[in-house]
């Protein structure tokens, strides 16, 4: 959601009062990434690698939802549920694609009942699984959810460092690795939408660039670049470096839906976070759409007996959204 | 030492203390002595045929102290409870019958929460002398030898076993929502 972000190593009892049980009596080092409107993310380490064991830590991102105060306890408890359990089940969705026995629902238990008649993609290839952080741990009462660090500058920032390395430079080749970056962005909201997925709020800084450097066996990312495994290591993105795989984060408003509506306003707000945080690259922006719909024509859904493809249905569906948009942005 | 005491970052004062024991020859004597709520065997012994990994076996650990701690365990006592925090359903006896020592165990994982009156020499004594088995180090390559790939496909819902960690990881932090 919003994006305050301040970068701040705090030590632990300093952040004590925000943090819920058992972390407001951890030893271990917390590094403050982003606060927003209804989460703190730290840096943290998880399952291994504690400072006082001499294994090599395992960095996590710990998303923390504080209780809030003027909410109505019930509420509340109820909202953070909700967003943290929206959060994981996506997730671990996706962390068993081509792996799960079909039909199995992780964590959906039967109770809940309300199967979603969610079309499943044409394949099942299983690459949903390396674009989305795994979960490691999770706590739905105390609000809190531990998933795999994602090394790699936001999405946001690597175009910001473009940006500056371009007004200075300005070469062709930087414009072609942003195409391509926008149409990888493109291919893996396909994906994404063709299982059954929207995102709810896509924008730059819910997309991480994580640079390629596979670890196909590893759960969490081993934090090896620091030697005396601390955790605060400051990131550091290629100013010129576009490469890399997109990984999408931050699924707290994700929903299960195949309604091309849904798809098309999951673009449309890309579309238009994209547009005000990157005015300069907004030209650029077609080829996210035009990448998306190749991806979804090629493996979403088939639509029975029409000429048009998944993707075009839905990129003709945005045509609508936006002009809606802009009607409301005249009236309002 | 051969057993390993393994502190998980954020439950300093929850150390777990550790041996994987190889063809174990004593199973039932184990099961029995759990079975009669022995005190002197307050343990969690993990089948390891059934185990993935550190992680998987650590998750469940973490996710059994702290229900512990939030006074919201499932199960009797956080020994327990970390066996059916290997699950991914809320059936307590079948996590017991699936995760736990049977008569037909093979290779066992023997955890111990410490902090309490024990110190590791003593637990470490006290399983030496009461489990039957060749102790082996605790790591990702010994669990997989052991596993039985079958009966983690058909335990966690999978097609493939191969880079299914996360996913298993997954749906033992969701289970019970
Ligand atoms: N797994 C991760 N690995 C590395 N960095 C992460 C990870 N998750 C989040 N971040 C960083 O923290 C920032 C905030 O995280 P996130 O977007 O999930 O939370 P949020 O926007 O505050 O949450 P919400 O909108 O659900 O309230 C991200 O923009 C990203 O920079
Ligand atoms: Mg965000």
């Amino acid at each position: 959601m919003a994006d305050l972000h301040r970068s701040s190593t705090a030590t632990p009892t300093e952040l004590h009062h925000q943090l819920p049980p058992p972390f407001d009596h951890s030893q271990e080092p917390f590094e403050l990434i982003a606060q927003g409107a209804e989460s703190l993310l730290f840096r943290t380490t998880f399952l291994t690698g504690s400072v006082s064991d001499g294994r090599p830590a395992v960095a996590a991102a710990l998303k923390v939802r504080p209780k809030k105060a003027w909410r109505h306890p019930t509420l509340d408890k109820r909202l953070t549920r909700a967003r943290i359990l929206a959060e994981a089940r996506v997730l671990v969705k996706f962390s068993g694609e081509g792996i799960a026995t079909a039909g199995s629902s992780s964590g959906r238990s039967g109770k809940s009942g309300r199967r979603d008649k969610v079309k499943a993609p044409k394949e099942n290839d299983g690459r949903l699984r390396d674009a989305v952080p795994n979960v490691l741990g999770l706590d739905w009462e105390g609000g809190w959810l531990a998933t795999e660090w994602i090394e790699g500058p936001m999405v946001k920032k690597a175009i910001y460092d473009y940006a500056k390395m371009a007004s200075t430079m300005s070469e062709e080749g930087g414009v072609q690795n942003l195409k391509g970056l926008l149409r990888r962005i493109g291919a893996v909201v396909g994906r994404l939408h063709a299982a059954g997925v929207v995102h709810g709020d896509l924008t730059t800084s819910n997309l991480m660039l994580r640079p390629h450097r596979h670890h196909p066996k590893a759960v969490g990312s081993r934090a090896s670049d620091d030697d005396d495994g601390s955790v605060s290591k400051v990131q550091e993105a290629g100013t010129d470096n576009l490469q890399g795989e997109i990984v999408l984060i931050d699924f707290g408003l994700s929903s299960q839906s195949i309604s091309d509506e849904d798809r098309a306003v999951d673009l449309y707000v890309l579309e238009r976070a994209f547009g005000s945080t990157h005015p300069r690259e907004e030209h650029l922006f077609p080829e996210v759409i035009a990448a998306y719909q190749e991806s979804m024509n090629d493996i979403g859904p088939v639509v029975k007996g029409a000429k048009l493809g998944a993707g075009d249905v839905v990129v003709r569906k945005l045509e609508d959204v936006r002009m809606r948009g802009r009607k409301k942005s005249m009236i309002g | 030492m051969i057993m390993e005491t393994i502190t998980l970052p954020h439950l300093h004062q929850h150390s777990l203390h550790a041996i994987l024991f190889q063809n174990l020859s004593n199973a039932s004597f184990l099961r029995q002595q759990l079975l009669e709520g022995n005190t002197d065997f307050e343990y969690a012994f993990l089948d390891a045929s059934v185990l993935f990994s550190r992680s998987q076996v650590l998750a469940a650990c973490f996710r059994a102290i702290n229900d512990q701690l939030q006074r919201r365990m499932k199960s009797k006592n956080v020994h327990s409870e970390i066996v059916f925090s290997l699950s991914p359903n809320n059936n307590i006896s079948e996590s017991f019958r699936r995760f736990g020592v049977s008569e037909t165990t093979k290779d066992l994982l023997a955890i111990k929460v410490g902090g309490g009156e024990l110190g590791p020499t003593q637990v470490e004594q006290h399983l030496r002398q009461h489990v039957e088995g060749t102790p082996v180090p605790f790591t990702d390559d010994k669990l997989a030898e052991m596993r039985d790939e079958a009966r983690l496909r058909k335990v966690y819902k999978l097609d493939s076993v191969d880079d299914a960690e996360a996913y298993v990881l997954g749906s033992m932090a969701l289970k019970g929502s």
